[in-house]
């Protein structure tokens, strides 16, 4: 290879040789792998200097996404130039790879971290050598907790993915011009997903911030009557909206109502032909009996059970 | 006792369950013992034979499977090396009604409770943290804690163990086997905050399947099919009881007939010695039976505890949802025909 200043746009070519890409890495983070490196940085904060981690996940072939799944804080330790990924990197990596098989290392993140050739070096390790995401880029994700001042701000996070910059290869080796670590980070999207199960929890936990500890509701019925209450506000909005129209005091910039607007006229348009009022009351009647008749059967079973268990030890115990 | 998961440990075993429906999954737990009455779980692994789905007819059967130890062994040590120091707290099962009561969960909770009895210092009781996934893709949130029942501890260390004797001294029945303890998620201000631009604000339609009428359908179905098998479990295991049971009273009444054979001659030697001694009468106390007859041995009754409590769950199931049903489908009727 031709030792030259070789700057490639990461969005463009991979930075190892791999054919162009013409699609934009994308990154999705999940709730949960993001959640950990909160909680883990929250465990850490006393600790001095940066944390490090990796980031496990998997890549689609047809798309461009990084999946991240998991993550794990690595120790390690800086010495001026110098620093060491603890060993235990590669044997967290062999566990998770037992209970996700399918799922490799993607990248590392870096938490309140300052920009410095560190970081460089870093990078250096997740995308070479093994349990690193060669021949993939490495994803770098940044997360800063806290401002210049060291205050705690809302998190910010940003993806970055890297090409390498100056001399390399064999002429640069032998003219001793060869530096591992230089790169020129780029920012790609990111975003945060979650599966509808992991979206119900989100959000019972976004009702209850202020509550140092969140309990876990008991009851499917109390659950019921929560979501009742939200549909009751949705509805009043709703009415709210068409009174609005049709008096014509809509206030037609405010985005919310654009919103509302399109959500009625997708919804309202696609809504199948109803049924004529008798059938529905009679299918609702149905429903309403079939329920009940499941209660009937499912509580009569209970109580022989209860019966059944009782007399068992009667009998038993007389003999 | 009670339990505090991490939001991020409540989040991956929700989408532990998510990835491996309508398969069970399940996995070890790691935390730190507060007090010995509470723990704080940090960290969450998936056991690796929740990918092979095809030998997980029973629920938790994987926790003693050789490959989960010495993957629980192996986290556990990794993770003391990198001084996080956590402990071994219990299992998640991301399950569905009650069917991880079973036999084997009880047993491995057992095992390890015994194991770790032995120890000096005290431990906080393992934790089973159970999660329904059917639920929760109803827009639910359900998690429940439970350690073994201090009844079920007691009986396990009796002789003879499960026997009816032992089961009406230690008061255990099928609905207290487990005990249900509480269960919370710790709530850092941190991630509080990061909640806020997580989450978007709008009231989208896929969270309320829960008001979706006849939604939890699929759910019940799966569940009556579940009821009929067990209760066709229960009926064979009741069968068998019942045979012990035969077995015994035969035997009880051959008893009974050698003992009035027996006393029939002795008051015929009293008859004509009234002087007897009682050493020259026959002896008909159960001593002298226990030579001459054997009693059948009163089979485990664990098996027909779990398959009740299993039965008992279900049923408590349907009619959780049987409920909603019907407070949903009356709200609607009211309002709309009335």
């Amino acid at each position: 290879m031709v030792a030259s200043l070789h700057i490639v746009n990461p969005n463009l070519a991979s930075a190892f040789s791999l054919p162009p890409r013409s699609n934009t890495l994308s990154v999705s983070i999940h709730a949960s792998a993001l959640l950990q490196i909160l909680e883990s940085s929250y465990f850490d904060q006393n600790k001095n200097g940066r944390i490090i981690g990796t980031l496990l996940g998997s890549r689609s072939e047809e798309t461009t996404e990084v999946q991240v799944k998991d993550s794990f804080i690595v120790s390690h330790t800086e010495d001026g130039d110098e620093f060491t990924i603890d060993s235990s990197q590669r044997e967290f990596v062999a566990i998770h790879k037992k209970s996700s098989p399918r799922d490799s290392v993607v990248g590392w993140f870096s938490i309140n971290s300052k920009v410095d050739s560190f970081i460089g070096l870093v990078h250096d390790f997740f995308s070479k050598g093994p349990d690193s995401t060669h021949p993939y880029p490495a994803i770098y994700l940044s997360i800063q907790l806290c401002d210049e001042s060291g205050s705690f701000v809302e998190p910010v996070f940003k993806a970055y993915v890297a090409s390498p910059v100056g001399c390399y290869g064999a002429l640069a080796s032998h003219l001793d011009l060869e530096k591992a670590g230089s790169f020129v980070f780029s920012e790609v999207p990111t975003k945060v997903i979650y599966s509808a199960n992991e979206k119900s929890l989100l959000a019972h936990f976004k009702n209850n911030v202020v509550e140092p500890k969140v309990p876990i509701p008991q009851n499917d019925t109390n659950q019921l009557i929560s979501q009742l209450n939200k549909l009751d506000v949705s509805i009043d909005q709703l009415i709210d909206y068409v009174d609005k129209v049709i008096s014509g005091s809509l206030d037609r910039n405010d985005v919310k109502n654009d919103e509302i607007g399109r959500f009625l006229l997708t919804n309202l348009v696609s809504l199948p032909t109803s049924p004529s009022k008798e059938e529905l009351s009679s299918s609702i009647s149905s429903h309403i009996q079939d329920s009940l008749m499941i209660d009937y059967l499912a509580s009569a079973v209970k109580t022989q059970l209860d019966v059944s268990s009782k007399l068992m030890n009667l009998v038993q115990d007389d003999k | 006792m009670s339990y505090e998961l991490n939001a991020s440990v409540a989040l991956k075993i929700a989408r532990s369950g998510a990835e491996h429906w309508p398969h069970p999954a399940s996995g070890p737990l790691f935390g730190f013992p507060e007090t010995p009455d509470s723990v704080k779980i940090s960290h969450v692994f998936s056991f690796p034979t929740n990918n092979n789905h095809h030998n997980q007819n029973e629920e938790g059967f994987s926790f003693r499977s050789n490959v989960n130890l010495d993957f629980q062994e192996r986290t556990l040590q990794e993770l003391n090396k990198a001084k996080i120091g956590a402990q071994f707290s219990g299992w998640y099962l991301c399950s569905q009604g009650g069917r991880f009561i079973t036999q084997s969960v009880l047993e491995t909770m057992l095992q390890f409770h015994n194991q770790r009895a032995k120890s000096l210092d005290r431990q906080p009781e393992l934790v089973l943290v159970v999660h329904e996934t059917s639920k929760a893709r109803q827009g639910l949130v359900s998690f429940k804690a439970y350690i073994l029942s201090p009844q079920l501890i007691q009986t396990s260390q009796m002789r003879e163990k499960f026997i009816t004797k032992n089961l009406r001294t230690a008061e255990l029945t099928f609905s207290n086997l487990l005990k249900e303890v509480p269960l919370t998620v710790r709530n850092l201000s941190l991630v509080g905050g990061a909640l806020d631009g997580l989450i978007p604000d709008d009231v989208s339609t896929e969270s309320e399947r829960i008001l979706a009428l006849g939604n939890s359908t699929q759910g019940d179905l799966n569940t009556i099919e579940q009821l009929l098998e067990t209760v066709d479990h229960f009926n064979h295991n009741q069968g068998n009881f019942h045979y012990y049971q035969r077995l015994l009273s035969r035997e009880q009444q051959r008893i009974s007939q050698w003992v009035s054979k027996r006393e029939q001659e002795n008051a015929a030697t009293l008859k004509r010695n009234p002087n007897a001694t009682e050493s020259e009468l026959l002896r008909t106390d159960s001593y002298e039976w226990c030579k001459h007859f054997k009693l059948p041995t009163e089979p485990s009754r664990l098996e027909n505890l779990v398959l009740s409590g299993q039965i008992d769950a279900f049923c408590e199931g349907l009619i959780n949802s049987a409920d909603i049903e019907i407070a949903k489908s009356i709200g609607v009727q009211n309002r709309l025909f009335n």
